[in-house]
């Protein structure tokens, strides 16, 4: 059966850039594709499927790197600049998808875009121009080195927004993605960040400082359902801020979950060797945000919560510092985690590490580690080239992450991750290092108790968070009343199950923050699109996208093996509320009853069965090449 | 007294929720630059930390660009004092764009006519939309504007761009 043209929500384009030859062009996406992955990370991981050549580099050339927007994207569904881009992991070796808020992706639709397909390599460094469909290919060679705050502002100024932000969004790299630092970032619209996997250092190695967008063009609505879509954007947009999570976000910020968190021992502490800290009363939301700070909302499109906010430090040393506010993750991992118990020192580091263009995660556990190592005499300050990295001392965090973000002295190893970096040094850094995947470092929590998430980080196949974590409560729209508060079988079961509703989500590509419930959700994608979802179907569809982006992994090498985490995340937490637990000895458990719920055998391979129920056949010769690939070395 | 959008900066966030709502309402389409209220957001100028600006035409009880139609297709409503124009009659000649000192008379390239906002008839989809009471729609003394009200950034900008659209339908 031939796929109709969806009705609304999509621009019905893709824009092809290929450095190499210096050119763009426009191809219609198969109405087929959007349908069975609706946009977003499903729409990204199908056309990586197609695109990439297996068995390369992530850094080859010839890979490509996906931009995507979703049907909801650029609409008034609340937070909707938000975009996905999937490519190659340059920390795993797999495949990273990693969603950004802001207005970049609104901003792409209303230029006439879903999605954006860069390959090739450029031989000098360049920014892509999109204004409409006037598309060009310029020089950058004057934004070289430049950190990400000061390229959007040269950038705004050559193109009429001197200043101010009214139409047009950047997305750029810094230096540590010109430099192919292995977990450079893209940074959009000033401070919202597509972090994960090392996307800025392959736009570094392909020379694509930056990406301009600006669009006059309207999103579609499918005929005769502008009334209903725009009720259903209503009732969205009241569900969104009566959520636990919503209520929370708009009142205080993300920062508003430190309080119950550390309560419950997930914040990370001096890269998790303790989960007490002297002073935590300081992190909390009222005291960051209305006393040591000052600051204004600068909301993301179409958001309804006074979420995002530009700060200035307002008393401490580092008073009179301006940039993005941290979210919850940044304060705990550029605070506690580094030893720093102060909120202000982590506003200033988040301000120069968005400027330098890194992922906070990876810097995180990776300064944390090599605190820890320093403290314990294993690096020198010779070998630190001169910083006294201690635990608490912002300056050396600082230095340090100037230094990886050019690649000088150790900071060229430590620009490669914290795994890589820990076998590098050998001696006792593997043992302390806090990754998972083999390769990328988790989100900035203390997950070691909190199952859900780490779980879902074990699991993942796109190198971020993959599914919801219920370790705290139920979710009623996935039929999970109590909380999955035991590491055991229920746990692997729930956490599939979330993966594809979460994974569901992120095709449709809106901010996390302001979900509402699954029926509003789906009712006013159909709406929208004139199509016509339920809750069996997106499942499926969630389901589809999990289960390709883990096609994409093997094709790529991946085992069962690499479903674990680092020798730090076993240990139980020695003390505070999480104190002896751990996910370790009941983990080969939840393991399997997750691959069993997902269709998956024991290898972590999708069953040939499971491929032809969510249409992913042409999978199949991907995982023939890996068995045969496997049998030939043996 | 009739009822005005009032609008409170200091409460705007700058999710550019009004202008969607506003062109949904309006023309029947998410498009932004269909949008009859405009939001900016500077990042960087005279102050430390950013401020989020909204400006949307002020319905000004001596309004200059009723005056400057050449062909009366702006005219005021008797209920609601409403300054509102007729698409039939407009010629396009952007003559009220001139005029306007708020930026607020826009110009649509498609139609080639100006087009401004006209408090949807009595509920504007701004003040609806707004998450955080930032535009309301409150009874309000007439409006007449003051030297300062023009020196804003915001107004500068905002009348350049539709001085901008104009000119290109004008080479056009």
């Amino acid at each position: 059966m031939e796929a109709t043209v969806p009705r609304g929500g999509y621009m019905q384009n893709i824009l092809r850039v290929d450095l190499t030859e210096g050119k763009t062009t426009v191809e219609a996406i198969d109405p087929d594709i959007l349908r069975q992955y609706v946009g977003g990370t499903g729409l990204g991981a199908r056309l990586l499927y197609d695109e990439n050549k297996p068995g390369t580099d992530p850094f080859d050339s010839r890979n490509r790197i996906i931009i995507t927007t979703g049907p909801l994207t650029g609409t008034l569904v609340p937070g909707s600049g938000t975009y996905s881009v999937v490519a190659r992991n340059t920390l795993t070796g797999l495949t990273t998808a990693a969603q950004s808020n802001g207005f970049f992706g609104a901003r792409l639709k209303y230029a006439g875009f879903d999605a954006i397909i860069i390959q090739g390599q450029s031989d000098r460094l360049v920014y892509l121009c999109i204004d409409d469909d006037k598309v060009t290919i310029e020089d950058a060679s004057m934004l070289a080195g430049k950190g990400t705050l000061a390229t959007d502002l040269w950038l705004r100024k050559k193109h009429g927004e001197e200043g101010f932000d009214n139409r047009l969004s950047v997305a750029c790299i810094g230096p540590a993605g010109e430099n192919c630092v292995r977990f450079a970032c893209l940074v959009s619209d000033r401070g919202h960040i597509a972090a994960t996997g090392g996307i800025g250092a392959l736009l570094g190695a392909k020379r694509l400082k930056a990406i301009v967008v600006r669009g006059s063009q309207a999103v579609p609505i499918a005929s005769g359902n502008t009334k209903a879509f725009f009720d259903n954007c209503i009732l969205w947009r009241r569900e969104a801020c009566n959520t636990a999570t919503g209520r929370t976000v708009n009142e205080h910020g993300s920062i508003g979950f430190f309080a119950n968190y550390h309560s419950k021992g997930w914040v990370p502490v001096k890269n998790l060797t303790t989960n007490e800290f002297p002073g935590h009363e300081k992190f909390d939301a009222d005291n960051v945000r209305k006393k040591l700070h000052k600051g204004v909302a600068r909301a993301c499109s179409n958001c309804t919560f006074k979420h995002c906010h530009t700060v200035q430090v307002a008393e401490g040393p580092y008073k009179g510092v301006v940039g993005e506010e941290v979210e919850y993750e940044i304060l705990a991992g550029f605070g506690p985690n580094w030893g720093i118990y102060d909120p202000g020192a982590t506003t200033m580091l988040n301000v120069l590490n968005d400027d330098l263009g890194m992922d906070a995660k990876e810097a995180s556990f990776l300064i944390s580690m090599m605190m820890e190592g320093y403290e314990k005499g294993w690096i020198t300050k010779d070998r630190l080239g001169g910083i006294e990295l201690k635990w608490g001392d912002p300056e050396a965090a600082a230095q340090a992450l100037r230094c990886i973000s050019r690649r000088e002295g150790l900071g060229d190893l430590l620009a490669e991750g914290v795994m890589r970096s820990s076998e590098a040094l050998g001696g006792g850094f593997p043992e302390i290092a806090v990754y998972v995947k083999k390769g990328n470092a988790p989100h900035l929590h203390d997950s070691r108790a909190r199952w859900g998430t780490l779980i879902n980080q074990v699991m993942s196949d796109m190198g971020s968070i993959e599914g919801l974590d219920l370790s705290s409560r139920g979710s009623s729209d996935l039929g999970v009343e109590t909380p999955t508060s035991e590491p055991n079988e229920d746990l692997g079961r729930v956490a599939a199950k979330t993966a594809w509703w979460r994974q569901f989500q992120e095709s449709l590509t809106y901010c996390y923050y302001q979900t509402a419930s699954a029926e509003t959700m789906i009712k006013t994608l159909n709406s929208l699109t004139g199509a016509d979802c339920n809750m069996e179907e997106a499942l499926k569809i969630g389901k589809r996208v999990v289960t390709l982006l883990r096609m994409l992994n093997l094709r790529e090498g991946m085992t069962a093996e690499h479903d674990c985490f680092s020798p730090r995340l076993k240990m139980p937490p020695v003390n505070g509320a999480s104190m002896g637990k751990s996910l370790a000895p009941t983990f080969d458990i939840v393991r399997d009853a997750y691959y069993s719920a997902a269709g998956w055998g024991k290898d972590g391979i999708p069953d040939k069965e499971t491929l032809i129920d969510l249409n992913l056949e042409f999978t199949f010769s991907g995982l023939k090449k890996e068995e045969s690939c496997q049998k030939d070395s043996k | 007294m009739p009822k005005r959008l009032k609008i409170i900066s200091e409460n705007c966030i700058g999710c550019k929720s009004c202008e969607l709502a506003c062109s949904l309402k309006n023309s029947g389409e998410m498009n932004q630059t269909r949008s009859r209220i405009t939001e900016i957001t500077f990042i960087e100028g005279k102050y430390s930390l950013p401020y989020n600006f909204v400006s949307t035409c002020r319905q000004c009880t001596d309004a200059p660009c009723l005056h400057s139609c050449p062909v009366a297709a702006i005219t005021r409503t008797v209920v609601g004092k409403v300054v509102i124009i007729d698409h039939k009659k407009c010629i396009g000649c952007g003559k009220c764009i001139f005029a306007c000192p708020f930026g607020a008379m826009l110009f649509n390239s498609s139609t080639r006519k100006a087009f401004k906002c006209e408090l949807c008839a009595g509920n504007p989809a701004c003040a609806s939309i707004c998450p955080t009471d930032a535009i309301l729609f409150k009874y309000a003394k007439p409006f007449y504007a003051k030297a300062e009200d023009l020196k804003m950034k915001g107004i500068e900008i905002l009348s350049q761009q539709n001085l901008a659209n104009l000119k290109n339908r004008q080479k056009n």
